[in-house]
């Protein structure tokens, strides 16, 4: 492994943060392994934009350390422009327009001046936003603005990205059209991710990392936190069997991955031998359905 | 090495064009023109009523535009009574009178407006940051000395172009206004003078400067340095009182240097190294002002 290409995009072990008498991070420990596009998840107040701040360098944890990229905790001499961030709640200035402010960032990431213009005007071009980059950020509406600040995170094709509810105000299309912007940049950046719109990252992420009170309470692929890979729920349409007039649903769990594919064929072959009538089949548990049983429904 | 120095550029670049985009600014600006217009005008007021009282004397006509018996009034001390209190006395007045007295009166009003306009708009520039978290753009992709260095840079070039733009409206208006003004020694005058006003307000612009990096909200950090900028001469006095030769004395001696304001009628010395020594004192007060902000804002959640 070297300092370029680290297996793990971000690790992070042991993380405490408090805020008063509120611990709002609790021994946090994740990875994030490079190229990846990672879901991070949780109830409000579980600690997403705590862990968020800090890794970006906004906060000091109490104790724990981060490593981004394989050289140390968020420093802007070695991570200034390889490191893109939306925060969740940071306003823009209203006075400038989004090109100007993307100048500077982009100047301050180190694009160099004859780039600049071509770069820019890529990234508003990625948001939709080629046609009001010389208005006032005041005159543009919300979503607009959310999509400036997107712009802001993907400015310079940085190597990490860190983006707190990325989607949030914007109206679906402009929200589907981000969703695939961001799913291009897997294998090439590392995305961190953060929302509660589960079924959003469910289609997006490869990997999810689960908090709750500060902790890591589940971290893996899509396919093993939501069990995609060993897990088939099967609906059938009622009558059947004969007689009965409610849909049947039947769960069929594999022990080895690899048989999955195989006894579902099976299953579902003898089933419609059967003379049943297929009405869904779902690989696994919903992200949600997951995430409620990992930090309680109730809350 | 290179790459600090050109975030903090790029900060102070940013920092400028933010400022000079805002309504706030641009009322800051225009009152601080105001100021400037105001005091020539009411130079030219004076410089009216004056000679008019002289071309009573003489029983000569008075001239539609002040200025023609500018002579007379440097002769029989007038101006120089007029300059004296604001500049440290008579003998420094009358060193002064070498130049253009319009010049000598707007480097006054500047002196005084300057660190008010400065004071006003630094105080909110970062802290405003903190509390909209716009700062965080600023923070994933240079340091904290860059931004907090650069912003102050921004400041410091708002207070040049306003001090700028300053002595050419002086400059306009004084050759429109009043008669026999030697256009180049005004203009000159003028920029000297404005420039020591730059000067004169570094310190102020590190206290200002150095709230807005200590205090996380602009309303706070505002308030906080009109305070200290209007308690500094009241401290100033109490200082002067109790200062002499005795160990409390001595503190108050050394606490008075932490008082811009004192530096004032340095700043108004023909000589140079008197001019100097107040330069490196501002300075020196401008960057500790901003330090003590700067070591929370280095350590503080953002």
């Amino acid at each position: 492994m070297t300092a370029q290409h680290p297996a793990n995009a971000l690790t992070i072990v042991g993380l405490d943060k408090r805020f008063g008498k509120r611990k709002a991070l609790d021994a946090l420990t994740f990875s994030v392994p490079a190229g990846s596009i990672c879901g991070l998840i949780g109830p409000n107040g579980a600690g997403k934009t705590t862990t968020m701040s800090i890794i970006a360098g906004f906060l000091t944890a109490d104790s724990g350390t981060v490593d981004l990229l394989g050289m140390g905790p968020y420093d802007p001499a070695r991570h200034a422009g390889r490191v893109g961030i939306l925060p969740q709640d940071a306003e823009l200035p209203v006075a400038s327009t989004p090109r100007q402010l993307l100048n500077v960032w982009g100047r301050l990431q180190g694009v160099p001046g004859s780039r600049i213009k071509a770069v820019v005007d890529d990234v508003l071009t990625l948001v939709l936003l080629g046609d009001r980059a010389d208005a006032r950020i005041a005159t543009l509406s919300h979503g607009m603005r959310r999509r400036v600040t997107v712009a802001s995170a993907l400015l310079g094709n940085p190597d990490f990205v860190l983006l707190d509810e990325p989607t949030s105000g914007l109206d679906p299309a402009q929200a589907r059209h981000l969703r695939d912007a961001l799913a291009s940049l897997r294998g090439r950046t590392t995305v961190l991710v953060s929302s509660h719109n589960l079924a959003e990252l469910e289609s997006l992420c490869d990997r999810v990392v689960v908090i709750d009170h500060g902790r890591c309470v589940r971290e893996g692929s899509m396919d093993v936190v939501t069990g995609s890979d060993r897990e088939v729920t099967v609906t059938l349409a009622a009558p059947f069997p004969p007689g009965r007039d409610q849909t049947v649903t039947l769960r069929l769990l594999a022990t080895d991955p690899r048989t999955l594919p195989e006894a579902t064929s099976d299953l579902l072959r003898e089933l419609l031998a059967e003379g049943a009538r297929v009405q869904a089949v779902q690989p696994g548990s919903s992200l949600e359905a997951r995430v409620l049983a990992d930090t309680g429904a109730a809350r | 090495m290179m790459r600090p120095i050109l975030d903090t550029l790029w900060v102070a670049v940013y920092e400028l064009g933010e400022a000079v985009r805002t309504r706030l600014f641009q009322l800051v600006i225009l009152a601080y023109l105001g100021g400037i217009g105001f005091s020539v005008w009411l130079f030219t007021e004076i410089l009216s009523e004056a000679e008019a009282r002289i071309a009573e004397t003489l029983m000569v006509p008075t001239t539609s535009k002040p200025g023609a018996l500018l002579p007379q009034l440097l002769q029989n001390g007038d101006i120089r009574d007029l300059l004296a209190p604001l500049v440290g006395g008579d003998k420094a007045a009358l060193a002064l009178l070498t130049q253009p007295p319009l010049g000598l009166w707007v480097g006054v009003f500047s002196m005084g407006l300057l660190p008010m306009v400065l004071v006003f708009t630094a105080s909110g520039t970062v802290s405003a940051e903190i509390r909209s978290r716009s700062i965080r753009f600023l923070l994933v992709r240079t340091g904290r000395l860059e931004i907090a260095v650069g912003k102050l840079l921004g400041q410091l070039l708002l207070g040049l172009v306003a001090t700028t733009l300053g002595v050419g409206l002086a400059w306009a208006m004084g050759m429109y206004m009043m008669t026999g003004n030697d256009p180049a020694a005004l203009f000159t005058t003028l920029a000297t003078r404005c420039a020591w006003s730059c000067v004169f307000a570094t310190p102020f612009l590190g206290l200002a400067m150095g709230a807005s990096l200590l205090l996380g909200n602009p309303n706070g950090s505002r308030v906080f340095a009109a305070l200290t900028f209007c308690g500094m001469p009241v401290a100033g006095a109490i200082l002067k009182h109790y200062s002499g030769p005795d160990a409390i004395g001595r503190v108050c001696d050394l606490a008075l240097m932490a008082i811009p304001m004192r530096y004032w009628t340095e700043f108004w010395s023909t000589d140079l190294t008197v001019q100097l020594t107040a330069t490196g004192r501002s300075l020196i007060l401008a960057m500790l002002f901003f330090a003590l902000g700067f070591a929370r804002f280095q350590r503080r959640d953002l």
